[in-house]
């Protein structure tokens, strides 16, 4: 098992190398020039030429490559070209917020969602399905942003319960979260409700019931892990939303995260907050993926037992 | 029944969170709301209420109103002088002071932290003295050398624009300083490009912080949080050097004793707010919203609303190089001819917005008001005279590609000349880029024919021309922005940017010449509104708008 993770370990090292490379090309050869971003319309062609050497973009793109990855092995991510503050620095101080309301959010995603979709499933044709079923369809179906500040008018302007921006407070986070987690809630019912649907006529299940087995036990005991593991493919995959995909919460809710960084970067061309935040994005997902196979592992005896012999077949 | 229990919890959770589309307050209604129409006729004719900034013998409350809380638009990101960018613009000027702060439209220049205006000693060589008594937050003394450091550091930052005249500076004494010029200054503009854009910081001060998470300044407030992405807190110094002088002006002044800076992106975010009483001012407010804070609006009760022009004018600009077919004068005018600027206004800025005559708008100096009544395509627009006019051009229905930057203001503006145009017979394709790429796609000849875009001007009109058609600005050989290699244009451009042939004459003979050749027209200036708290008794701008919140009058105040 150990020699499997620290080969994945060692695979991440190559992945993330790619991933380097590539957004660094991305963002080298994008349309545009940073420094006419940065200096606005008015500035004179010389001015922007200016800019453009003292940000180094004159050099060549190997150059520009090679120097990057070696400030990257010393956890040099370069200083922000807009905010003038080393990117790592930004990073650490806004990744708390990302990962509270990202985490939060998978929390309240799977303590509703997959009991959800187990109601919905063990009541297959009947109308608590249809009901668990269409709220879910509504549900996945609503943009995150509308459904912010739908939340924003019903709880902060008309019941007034609620703070509609800020980090101030932790009351400031409640409508962010709920918000981040409704498609996921919908989402994660829905997949779980298949899944258990596809292990519910199966013969061990028919088995458990003719030795009389109570309907509770048969549920959780028997179905609820054979439909464990396409539900873990949804529930750890959304960790790689976590970081990336509060962007446009955190912005309409003004919480400095993540996100709202790499927005911002994106938006001002600022190449190092670009880089900086789509190389931890991937080590995040990387990390995800990692973790995803373990946990199959864990949940599944006969996936562990092929990590075990050496080989995975 | 547990199980029952539950998926009841669970569908009342989804069912309240989507309760909130049926709530009566939805901040963006598709229709109107009442006061819609009062509001209208305010923001098409308003009136500038309010002082803009009161200079001099102007000093700080004694009793300060204790906080306001502004409502930022963009996040300022980087607090250091240097690096001002939108949202940090009216941050900077509270915590940092300038040599010289510019006196307005079409004003000159008054001194900040310098004693007296500078004095030409000879051709190119100015002098000049700072007060003696100036420290910044942390107790530094500023003295000529630190204005020399600021000066250097400024050009050598890569963000100094239009100060290419500058040559260089030293100190003379320990307040007293010479600072030469590259070139005469005798253009429109030129001493506030070199004198009204210095900040002066502490050499000292800034070895020790990083200026962009902790500014330390000599202005009237001082930084005590900053976080980037959620707000920004300013408090009032209770040291400040200028405070109780004569030359003390409303940029100066802290009537206030906290000013917290919230960053707020969202419009609609605003307007709930607004209406939640947690900020003071906010001038990022949809029309819609915006009509319902002003007088007779639904929310209007405790709140104020301060209308003004906005010093942006939107043009239409054809491509005049060889690679495009707008180089041909007939077609230019054909485009120009079938612009219906009344439709044009009617799909712009939901009508909070007026049509202009020039490449600038009216409020700058320069601007003739008898342009109104002139025979031109500005005013006897028409479709038959575009088509007499397209008859005679090489046009053979050919698609122009017309570019702008992505936004809904500048789609709605396009898809109504692409209307137009196609009324005549000309045909367009829309080409929207963001503001990055549009950028470098304008400046290449054959990314485009048609071309619409917006121009500030910070003075005078004859400005927005430099911005648009200097050659200089420009790389070699690209001519203007629109590429016309024009002499007798460029001439009569640099008689109106020269001080003492700044006439209306010579101005008139620029609007008419570049009418004439159809180089470009302008379409429309906008009107911003901002509302703010009835706490506020006279609301505090800058000559370009940005509120001084220490120089507003707080209903609490008192001297």
């Amino acid at each position: 098992m150990w020699k499997y993770i620290l080969k994945r370990l060692l695979w991440m090292i190559v992945i993330m190398l790619c991933v380097t490379i590539l957004i660094f090309t991305i963002t080298y050869f994008i349309p545009g020039d940073p420094a006419r971003t940065m200096l606005g319309s008015l500035a004179s062609a010389d001015e922007v030429a200016n800019m453009r050497e003292k940000l180094g973009l004159e050099r060549p793109y190997l150059v520009q490559l090679f120097d990057y990855i070696k400030n990257l092995l010393t956890g040099n991510f370069g200083i922000s070209w807009s905010y003038n503050v080393p990117v790592v620095e930004e990073l650490f101080s806004r990744m708390p917020y990302t990962l509270l309301i990202g985490g939060l959010a998978m929390v309240v995603q799977i303590v509703l969602g997959i009991p959800l979709g187990v109601f919905a499933a063990t009541h297959q044709g009947k109308w608590q399905d249809y009901v668990s079923i269409g709220l879910s369809m509504v549900l996945i179906s609503l943009p995150d942003f509308w459904v912010a500040l739908m939340l924003v008018v019903l709880f902060c302007v008309n019941l007034e319960w609620l703070p509609a921006y800020g980090i101030d407070h932790w009351t400031c986070f409640i409508i962010p979260i709920i918000a981040t987690s409704i498609s996921g809630i919908a989402m994660n019912a829905r997949q779980a409700r298949s899944a258990v649907l596809e292990v519910f006529r199966a013969d061990y299940i028919t088995t458990a019931r003719a030795k009389g087995q109570v309907e509770k036990k048969v549920i959780w005991r028997h179905m609820f892990p054979n439909a464990m593991m396409p539900i873990i493919t949804i529930v750890v995959g959304g960790l790689t939303r976590i970081v990336g995909g509060t962007a446009i919460i955190e912005s309409i809710f003004t919480i400095p995260g993540v996100g709202l960084y790499m927005l911002n970067g994106i938006n001002a061309m600022d190449f190092p907050v670009t880089r900086g935040c789509v190389i931890v994005l991937s080590l995040f997902s990387a990390f995800s993926v990692l973790l995803m196979d373990l946990v199959y592992a864990f949940v599944d005896p006969r996936i562990k037992a092929q990590y075990a012999g050496g080989k995975k077949r | 029944m547990t199980k029952r229990i539950v998926s009841l919890i669970l569908c009342l959770v989804m069912v309240l969170s989507l309760c909130a589309c049926g709530g009566k307050d939805d901040p963006a209604p598709a229709e109107p709301g009442p006061g819609a129409a009062d509001s209208e006729d305010a923001t098409k004719a308003p009136e500038i209420s309010g002082n803009e900034v009161a200079y001099g013998n102007t000093n700080s409350a004694k009793v300060k109103h204790e906080k306001v809380v502004i409502a930022l638009n963009a996040d300022p990101k980087d607090l250091s002088p240097v690096n001002v960018n939108v949202g940090g613009k009216e941050v900077v000027d509270n915590i940092f002071e300038r040599l010289y702060n510019i006196d307005g439209f079409g004003g000159g220049l008054y001194g900040v932290l310098a004693k007296a205006l500078p004095v030409e000693v000879e051709p190119q060589v100015f002098e000049f003295e700072i007060y003696d008594n100036i420290y910044d937050s942390e107790g530094n003394h500023i003295t000529a050398s630190d204005v020399v450091f600021s000066i250097n550091y400024f050009v050598e930052s890569g963000y100094a624009q239009n100060f290419d005249k500058f040559g260089s500076v030293e100190a003379t004494g320990e307040y007293t300083l010479r600072l030469t010029t590259s070139e005469p200054l005798n253009e429109l503009g030129d001493m506030a490009n070199v004198f009204g854009v210095i900040y002066v910081w502490s050499e000292k001060a800034m070895s020790e912080h990083n200026f962009a998470t902790e500014p330390v300044g000599t202005g009237p407030y001082v930084c005590t949080y900053f976080r980037s992405g959620d707000k920004l807190t300013l408090e009032a110094r209770p040291d400040y050097w200028a405070e109780g002088s004569d030359h003390q002006n409303s940029r100066s002044c802290a009537n206030v004793q906290t000013i917290e800076y919230q960053i707020i992106a969202e419009q609609s975010q605003n307007t709930v707010a607004l209406r939640t009483g947690t900020i003071d001012y906010s001038n990022n407010l949809s029309d819609t919203d915006k009509a319902k804070f002003m007088a007779g609006g639904e929310y209007s009760e405790g709140w104020e609303t301060f209308s003004w022009p906005s010093n942006l004018t939107y043009y239409l600009m054809p491509n005049c190089s060889d690679k495009s077919i707008c180089s041909d004068e007939n077609l230019r005018k054909a485009i120009m001819y079938a612009i219906d600027p009344e439709m044009i206004l009617a799909v712009a800025d939901n009508a909070s917005a007026q049509i202009v005559y020039d490449m600038a708008n009216p409020k700058f100096a320069g601007y003739n008001p008898e342009w109104l009544t002139q025979d031109n395509f500005y005013v006897n627009n028409s479709i038959e005279t575009a088509k007499e006019y397209l008859a005679q051009s090489n046009y053979q229905g050919e698609t122009l590609t017309l570019l702008y930057t992505s936004g809904t203001l500048l789609q709605n503006v396009c898809e109504a000349i692409q209307i137009l145009l196609g009324e005549v017979g000309i045909n367009v394709e829309l080409k929207p880029e963001s503001f990055s790429v549009t950028s470098a796609d304008v400046a290449t000849p054959d990314a485009w024919d048609l071309y619409v875009d917006m121009m500030a001007s910070d003075d005078y009109l004859v400005i927005v021309y430099s911005r648009l058609f200097n050659e200089a600005t420009f790389e070699e050989g690209q001519g203007t922005k629109n590429f016309i290699n024009d002499p007798t244009f460029q001439e009569l451009l640099s008689t109106c940017m020269a001080e003492a042939t700044n006439t209306q004459e010579n101005l008139d003979a620029l609007h008419n010449y570049v009418i004439e050749r159809a180089y470009s027209r302008g379409l429309f200036a906008s009107y911003e509104a901002s509302i703010y708290t009835s706490d506020i008794l006279q609301i505090c701008n800058s000559y370009k708008y940005a509120i001084i919140p220490g120089g507003c009058i707080y209903a609490d105040n008192e001297w």
